[in-house]
């Protein structure tokens, strides 16, 4: 479904992709592992059209999207979850939700999907009329994930969720990404917490300085030496 | 090749091509010899009856480069956007009157003209600290207080000036002649100073100069001060040139756009530009005066001219040519 | 909602003024009444220009003017072809406002954003001198108004008159005012608009268009000022040189109300219209308009998010 291929990218003079590929099928939950400032950050722009990549392209449904704007990319069907949320704080929540779906056909399915979503997540149907900024920060999180939802994507990307969240909300997060999987969407996972990540995972990238190091299924990531003894401290 | 922004979201703020100043040139002696001569010729020549000088004119172009140069310096350098020169223009020009016309010597009303100018540029100090956009509607505004104020406390719509004061019109050529030397020879000066040096680096980026310890309250002020100083003697020599004080004249929003629009076409933040777009500005008005009377119509003209190189060359003439240097640059693969 | 609440207080006032036979007061509020209608039309625009696109368009006040001169040319060939509908000269003057807007923004000023606030204020600034020396070019300097059928018409209520043009500005305001309420809180567009002035990147991975949203937005903002313009035009007096001035007090209105916020722009305005006609009766019209410029100054120092401080953001 998603492929980027011999992805190089940068910021002026200084590169930070160095020919950077992965891929996410139909149905899929693919982690993306690395430390801070590996370029996990960078290649969500360059999926997402913030950043133009200096070389290599992306493919969504074996539909060019290199270099388009980001508006364009999420109306193509892939929604990104932001790191930090980027909520709209002085909305409501239901506000927050609605403006989530744009297209006609998200609008017409607007409703359905809301109750959808309140459904998975009663805590924000119970704050439906809050102003987002007044939520707590797993709260936050599952809005910031309605919210891309509602623009009914065919792929989420899910930027660094565990930022400020207790273990149990992460905890949550996880369980609601393997229902959103069950009702057809692939995901792509972001994460420093390897672990979590790996586990709930059916396929790995793992970025060191701007490359892919290591790529394959969850548990062979998992079971690697190196990746074991860098990130699982054993 | 810098494609670091999207449509929406700019990754980093592109900087106006101002690495044309990175290094100013050395001071040379050879410069300065060339500069003195150019002086000498300045001076001596208008007193010669054979050779024909167009002394009124350069009076004129005199005051516009100490108007261009004074305004680049403040809102070139230290990048504080000053949408008001007219006022310390204006109150140079306004405060001599009154001095003069209460009597006081005129040596000391000439610089407590340029003074009072310089008061009232402390009196902003409060604005420093609004946003650059804050900042430029909130010195847009003063030109207009100022006139309404003043007109109404004083009571005066027009004044001639006593003619105890009046001198000839060479002497006014002096006088704004030395005016032009001070303000490029200062400007000059204390870019290549720490001063200067400073400045440049707040108007960069003022966090990161705070960063480094810069007190940016006493640079902008001073800067302002400066700038003030320079605006508000050029009002003292130019009302003393009308021989009349019309306040609505002297607080004209034309003696704030044309100074920022000769800096922007001869170059923003360079030490050449003001004086080149002074230069250039002098040969367009007289062209148009020529091919189009009416003073509406060179408004229109240079207006349109400020709104092209905004949108074109941000960074005045100079940054097209650097431009070039950067493709150049590019295209070699560096 | 808070109009209704200034009304509410600005009406008893009135009322209580006329019980107490206070004729002066009364005429003096009114006057206050449709002035600052007139103005929170006029600052509405600039405010939503800049807490959405955070562009000062200091071109506002010209634009408004521009209005009114517009309106003038079509009056007075109206004279020549009676046939023609007024109002249609009043849709006709606030489209090509809108088309200017259309210009201004992705011509002029959409493609300098990026290089900081400098380029589009520099922009605006030529785009103010221009419009004022145009204007010059072609009406000249002397002074302006618009008289039509109904310019005449005016009630006297015990002592209080009051212009029926007045009365249209009022009531233009507050459907004015409630309408662009209804679209910024119910509508889609209303959503969209307050989500790209608060986070532009996150609206557009939503699949927002915010250059799309920034463009409607500044159009309906010159839109709004050439509604403005037209009543400005029927009710006062005008020359180029009225541009500026117009912005001055607007840039006053919007400082004390907060930019970005509707009703403190409402209330703000009335505020000021209030000082400015009771010090011009009392004093001089000249100390009511630098009333009006102090009070931004002493805002925009202390205190320049405004009264209102929150924005669209």
């Amino acid at each position: 479904m998603l492929e980027v291929n011999n992805l190089s990218a940068g910021y002026g003079r200084i590169q930070v992709l160095w020919d950077v590929s992965i891929n996410v099928k139909d149905k899929e939950i693919v982690a993306l592992v690395g430390a801070n400032g590996m370029g996990k950050s960078t290649l969500i722009k360059c999926i997402m059209g913030v950043l133009k990549p200096k070389s290599g392209n992306i493919f969504f449904n074996d539909k060019d999207i290199t270099g388009k704007a980001p508006h364009e990319i999420n109306r193509n069907g892939i929604a990104l979850v932001p790191e930090g949320r980027r909520l709209f704080y002085l909305m409501t929540v239901e506000e927050n939700l609605l403006v989530g779906s744009q297209t006609r056909e998200s609008k017409e399915n607007r409703f359905k999907n809301l109750r959808k979503i309140y459904s998975t997540f009663p805590e924000l149907e119970m704050r439906r009329s809050q102003l987002a900024g007044t939520l707590s920060g797993g709260e936050q999180q599952m809005l910031a994930i309605g919210r891309a939802l509602m623009s009914q994507p065919s792929l989420l990307i899910l930027d660094e969720p565990s930022l400020g969240l207790s273990p149990k909300a992460f905890q949550r997060v996880l369980s609601v990404i393997n229902e959103i999987r069950e009702a057809g969407i692939s995901i792509l996972l972001s994460e420093q917490s390897a672990v979590q990540a790996l586990r709930v995972a059916d396929g790995a990238f793992v970025m060191q300085s701007g490359r892919v190091v290591l790529s394959g299924s969850s548990s062979e990531v998992m079971s690697n030496r190196n990746i074991k003894e860098a990130y699982l401290g054993v | 090749m810098e494609e670091a922004s999207g449509n929406v979201v700019v990754l980093r703020k592109i900087t106006l091509p101002n690495k044309l100043m990175r290094s100013l040139p050395r001071l040379t002696i050879a410069k300065f010899l060339v500069i003195g001569l150019l002086t000498l010729v300045l001076l001596i020549l208008p007193t010669s009856s054979v050779i024909p000088f167009p002394i009124e004119t350069l009076l004129l172009y005199f005051i516009y480069v100490s108007l261009s140069t004074s305004w680049n310096f403040v809102g070139g350098f230290a990048n504080l956007l000053n949408l008001g020169h007219a006022a310390f223009f204006g109150i140079g020009a306004f405060f001599f009157t009154i001095y003069v016309v209460a009597g006081m010597p005129y040596l000391i009303s000439i610089f407590l003209g340029a003074g009072t100018s310089t008061l009232f540029a402390l009196v902003l100090i409060p604005t420093f600290r609004l946003k650059g956009d804050y900042f430029a509607i909130a010195t847009l505004v003063l030109p207009f207080v100022l006139e309404t104020a003043l007109v109404y406390t004083f009571n005066i719509t027009t004044e001639s000036l006593p003619l105890s004061t009046r001198l000839s019109v060479l002497d006014y050529y002096y006088m704004s002649c030395a005016l032009m030397l001070f303000s490029t020879g200062s400007v000059f000066i204390l870019l290549r100073s720490r001063y200067g040096y400073a400045l440049r680096a707040i108007g960069e980026d003022e966090e990161a100069a705070q960063g480094l310890g810069i007190k940016i309250l006493f640079y902008k002020s001073s800067a302002l001060c400066l700038s003030a100083f320079i605006a508000g003697f050029a009002g003292v020599v130019y009302v003393q040139y009308l021989t009349l004080l019309l306040p609505k004249f002297m607080f004209d929003l034309s003696w704030t756009l044309l100074p920022v629009f000769m800096t922007l076409i001869g170059g923003i933040r360079t030490q050449w530009g003001p004086i080149i777009g002074a230069i250039i500005y002098g040969l367009l008005s007289q062209y148009i005066a020529v091919a189009l009377p009416g003073s509406a119509y060179s408004l229109v003209i240079f207006a349109v001219i400020i709104i092209l190189i905004a949108r074109f060359a941000p960074g005045g003439l100079a940054s097209i040519a650097f431009r070039f240097q950067k493709d150049i640059e590019s295209s070699q693969g560096r | 909602m808070i109009y209704p609440i200034i009304l509410g207080v600005l009406t008893l006032a009135i009322v209580a003024a006329l019980l107490v036979k206070q004729t002066i007061i009364v005429q003096l509020l009114l006057i206050s009444l449709v002035s600052g209608s007139l103005f929170a039309i006029a600052a509405s625009g600039l405010s939503l220009t800049y807490g959405i696109q955070k562009v000062m368009n200091v071109a506002h006040g010209d634009l408004i003017i521009l209005g009114s001169y517009l309106l003038l040319s079509f009056t007075s060939l109206s004279s020549k072809i009676p046939e023609i509908n007024p109002v249609l000269f009043v849709i006709l003057t606030i489209l090509i406002l809108g088309i200017s807007g259309v210009f201004l923004n992705v011509v002029l000023i959409e493609p300098v954003k990026k290089y900081g606030f400098e380029p589009p204020i520099l922009i605006t600034f030529g785009a103010l001198i221009f419009i004022e020396a145009v204007l010059q070019l072609i009406y000249g300097g002397d002074v302006r108004g618009i008289t039509i059928a109904y310019s005449s018409i005016n009630y006297v209520v015990d002592g209080v008159f009051i212009q029926y043009l007045g009365l249209v500005t009022l009531v233009t305001c507050l459907i004015t005012f409630g309408l662009i309420e209804v679209v910024i809180s119910k509508t889609d567009l209303g959503r969209a608009i307050r989500a790209s002035s608060q986070d532009a990147e996150a609206a557009e991975f939503l699949g927002i268009n915010v250059k799309k949203i920034q463009l409607i937005a500044f159009v309906i903002a010159t839109m709004l000022a050439g509604e403005a313009g037209v009543l400005y035009g029927l009710t006062q007096d005008f020359t180029p040189t009225t541009g500026p001035t117009i912005l001055i007090t607007i840039l006053a209105i919007i400082v004390l109300g907060g930019i970005g916020s509707l009703s403190g722009t409402f209330v703000s305005s009335m505020v000021i219209s209030i000082i400015d006609v009771v010090i011009s009766y009392y004093v001089n019209a000249g100390i009511g308009y630098l009333a009006t410029l102090i009070i931004f100054l002493i805002v925009i120092v202390v205190k320049p998010t405004g009264i209102f401080g929150r924005s669209l953001r």
